[in-house]
């Protein structure tokens, strides 16, 4: 299926609950399988020993990466309890309680909304990292 | 056919079962990943407190050699069930499946030698 498919899929066909929750789910699941390789990259400066790898960690402590991983901890957040939702649905036979399910999936985001913007948003603008 | 016999179907029942599997142990082993990161460890992630985490006890080191291929595993076979819905020709996915493989495998190996010297291990 082409990627104007899943667009058309998305905005002129039906749009149901499953329609919006299956496209978010593939494109928050290609960026985090991006996002693993210059994690890992990053994690593989150890190798140049503890001082190299500290001035690696401190770059991270910028707001702009402070935003980067608010961004990222939220894409985590509704991939997880969207696929815990799939998991849910194709495993326990809730297909009728599909807007529930999608409700208590979309309440744990918010939970990870509110709590990780306590947490991001100060460092994001404070102006000392 | 339900949506699920259509996936099972298409991308055989290990594949589908394993995503499933490899998933409730990530939402398990992320939670852990990202609060230990951004809670417990905050304003201090560097050399000292990631080694001194790492290396106290045997968790984090059970935890890490099932954490990396786990991830990798959810992301690779997330990614073929992506490739599957554009129908590639055999060829093409035999070539995908081997990249896919040797890819995994080797990001699974860089992440265990990106670890090892935060877990003190110099061999």
């Amino acid at each position: 299926m082409s990627l104007v498919r899943h667009f058309q899929r998305l905005f002129l066909s039906q749009k149901s609950v499953g329609n919006v929750s299956w496209l978010l789910h593939r494109l928050s699941g290609v960026a985090l399988a991006i996002y693993l390789v210059p994690h890992f990259f990053s994690i593989h400066s150890s190798q140049q020993g503890a001082q190299l790898f500290d001035q690696e960690m401190n770059v991270y402590t910028a707001p702009f990466f402070k935003f980067a991983e608010f961004m990222i901890v939220m894409t985590v957040a509704f991939h997880m309890f969207n696929g815990l939702r799939i998991i849910a649905l194709d495993c326990f036979n809730l297909a009728g309680h599909q807007k529930l399910l999608f409700g208590l999936a979309m309440s744990g985001c918010a939970a990870v909304l509110i709590s990780a913007s306590l947490l991001f948003v100060p460092q994001i603008l404070s102006t000392t990292p | 056919m339900t949506q699920t016999q259509n996936t099972i179907e298409k991308r055989g029942l290990f594949a589908w079962l394993m995503q499933r599997v490899s998933g409730v142990f990530l939402a398990y082993a992320l939670v852990i990943h990202l609060w230990t990161v951004n809670v417990v460890n905050q304003g201090e992630l560097n050399w000292q407190t990631i080694s001194s985490r790492l290396q106290d006890g045997n968790f984090w080191f059970i935890y890490y050699i099932l954490f990396i291929p786990a991830v990798i595993y959810h992301a690779f076979n997330g990614l073929w069930s992506i490739v599957l819905d554009y129908n590639p020709s055999p060829a093409k996915q035999r070539l995908l499946v081997w990249l896919f493989w040797t890819g995994g495998i080797g990001l699974t190996i860089y992440g265990y030698i990106g670890l090892k010297p935060l877990f003190g291990v110099t061999l």
